[in-house]
């Protein structure tokens, strides 16, 4: 039996890493208040109250949550209309 | 305590401001003046955040694309603060009190920056004054949020 030959991935890996989705994520802080994070989050994304309120939630207890994922560019303008809201938001890739 | 916010007949937000709150109101986000612009005001770090962790040259093009931007729509916002905080009664647009939302919320941050607050225990340590001056944004920011989120379809 032949074994395989190895395929050495010279200079692919930030081709495949690029094709990774985007996400923006929030950050917990002490001082944004619960009710004003789910006001956000549905006035950026029209996310329902449900969503809203699980994502804040999420954010509250976990300390961080994705809230939502997309291109880069249109994680960078969610990004931009969160800190304008003065929430704490990263962008990452998955 | 009597609501300061409420939607009119014809969907605008009516804010009915007590002298005195509206002067802890203007003295708060009167911080926002002083932001240093350097990351010796904690104030100025915590409006300013790194938007890529770990990645110092994406998050320096991002406010370098960015940033202009949001410190023009702050400069909006504060124009509608000022207007509010000036009479003891206001109509504003949807638009605006979204504005005054902003400004309003953007200044307990920076104010609790400058504090120290970093997590929630810190809040117990607060004096008198700082207590009700963050209670009371705290008050206007959940109220207003409360009803800007009527507009939300």
């Amino acid at each position: 039996m032949t074994m395989p030959t190895p395929v050495i991935d010279i200079g692919t890996k930030d081709t495949v890493e690029d094709d990774r989705p985007w996400q923006v994520i929030v950050w917990d802080d002490p001082v944004n208040t619960i009710t004003y994070v789910i006001y956000v989050f549905r006035q950026i994304f029209g996310y329902s109250k449900r969503k809203a309120t699980k994502l804040t939630m999420q954010v509250h207890n976990e300390g961080r949550a994705a809230v939502n994922d997309g291109p880069r560019e249109k994680m960078e303008v969610d990004c931009f209309q969160l800190h304008s809201y003065g929430l704490w938001a990263t962008i990452e890739q998955q | 305590m009597e609501s300061r916010f409420s939607i009119t007949r014809d969907r605008q937000v009516r804010i009915a401001l007590m002298e005195g709150e509206r002067a802890i109101l203007a003295r708060v986000i009167s911080g926002l003046d002083e932001l240093g612009g350097t990351n010796d005001d904690p104030g100025y770090v915590r409006l300013h955040p790194p938007v890529y962790l770990g990645d110092e040259k994406s998050s320096t093009e991002w406010w370098r694309l960015m940033g202009d931007q949001l410190t023009e729509g702050r400069g909006h916002d504060r124009q509608v603060f000022d207007r509010v905080v000036s009479q003891p009664e206001s109509t504003l647009s949807p638009e605006e009190a979204r504005s005054l939302l902003r400004v309003v919320n953007q200044g307990r941050l920076v104010y609790a920056a400058r504090l120290g607050i970093e997590v929630a225990e810190d809040l117990e340590g607060l004096d008198e004054d700082e207590d009700i001056a963050l209670w009371f944004l705290s008050y206007v920011v959940d109220n207003l949020a409360g009803v800007l989120d009527g507009f939300i379809r």
